[in-house]
């Protein structure tokens, strides 16, 4: 039992060794970049989209405007009613 | 035997923690504002704007970090050198105790407890300053200079435990002739 209590103690102290040469050297992430540069970044990398853009042709828009929309199938039954 | 050796560590400890998280921040602080780059406190601690600023930063920081830590392991050296008590020169001794500075007298196993710790640190530092200029956050020749100054501390901290060793066979030898 002593022995037993002696080996927790012993391991308390090393963990807490540990601890202690650990603390002052992880210290160094106390430096970072801050969030704004990063959100820039981002943002220039967005205005650098390659994918083609998204095109309407003159037909569709013609066909839209001039030609009469096709009502939709229920809409004579909400009249009905 | 090992439960004190243990706690004299950690006592030993805490004095190099301190300093060296003081001398981060300050260094950061100190760095940032002589080369005018901005650094903004949020609650994750300090930033620089850009990744050139923080590797500028960081690498010097480190480098005040290790040069302090040497500075740490000079003075154990200086004082296993000169005012340890197994090797001590009476007259010095004399000096000492005229002073009023016996407590700069120690035994080996304080001296040596406080240049474990204090080598601990900077091969740690060392270790992480290697992590980080493998990655491209440090420059390469803070780490080699870390390197240097690690390989120097130990070789000196070794002679002086060779000496100590030897003094230790001597006076044993001399013990066992006298018993003889």
């Amino acid at each position: 039992m002593k022995n037993l209590t002696r080996l927790i103690f012993d391991s308390l102290l090393i963990l807490m060794l540990l601890g202690m040469l650990t603390l002052p050297i992880s210290s160094i992430g106390l430096l970072g970049i801050s969030n704004k540069a990063k959100t820039q970044d981002t943002q220039v990398l967005s205005s650098q989209d390659t994918r083609p853009a998204k095109r309407i042709l003159i037909k569709e828009v013609k066909q839209t405007t001039e030609s009469s929309v096709s009502t939709p199938s229920n809409s004579k039954k909400v009249n009905q009613r | 035997m090992f439960s004190k050796i243990l706690v004299k560590l950690i006592d030993q400890a805490i004095v190099p923690a301190i300093l060296l998280i003081a001398a981060r921040i300050v260094s950061v602080v100190l760095i940032a504002s002589y080369n005018k780059i901005d650094v903004f406190i949020d609650a994750a601690g300090f930033n620089v704007s850009n990744p050139t600023e923080y590797l500028f930063v960081n690498s010097y920081s480190i480098l005040v970090m290790g040069s302090i830590l040497f500075l740490g392991i000079a003075y154990v050296l200086v004082k296993s050198y000169v005012l340890h008590e197994s090797h001590i020169t009476p007259k010095l001794t004399a000096q000492m105790f005229s002073l009023k500075l016996s407590s700069f007298i120690q035994t080996s196993f304080d001296l040596y407890s406080q240049g474990s710790i204090w080598l601990s640190y900077l091969y740690l530092l060392m270790f992480v300053a290697g992590l980080m200029a493998f990655f491209g956050v440090v420059y390469l020749w803070v780490f080699t200079t870390l390197v240097g100054l690690a390989v120097i501390a130990t070789i000196l901290l070794i002679f002086d435990v060779e000496r100590e060793v030897e003094l230790g066979k001597k006076s044993f030898a001399e013990s066992v002739e006298e018993e003889l």
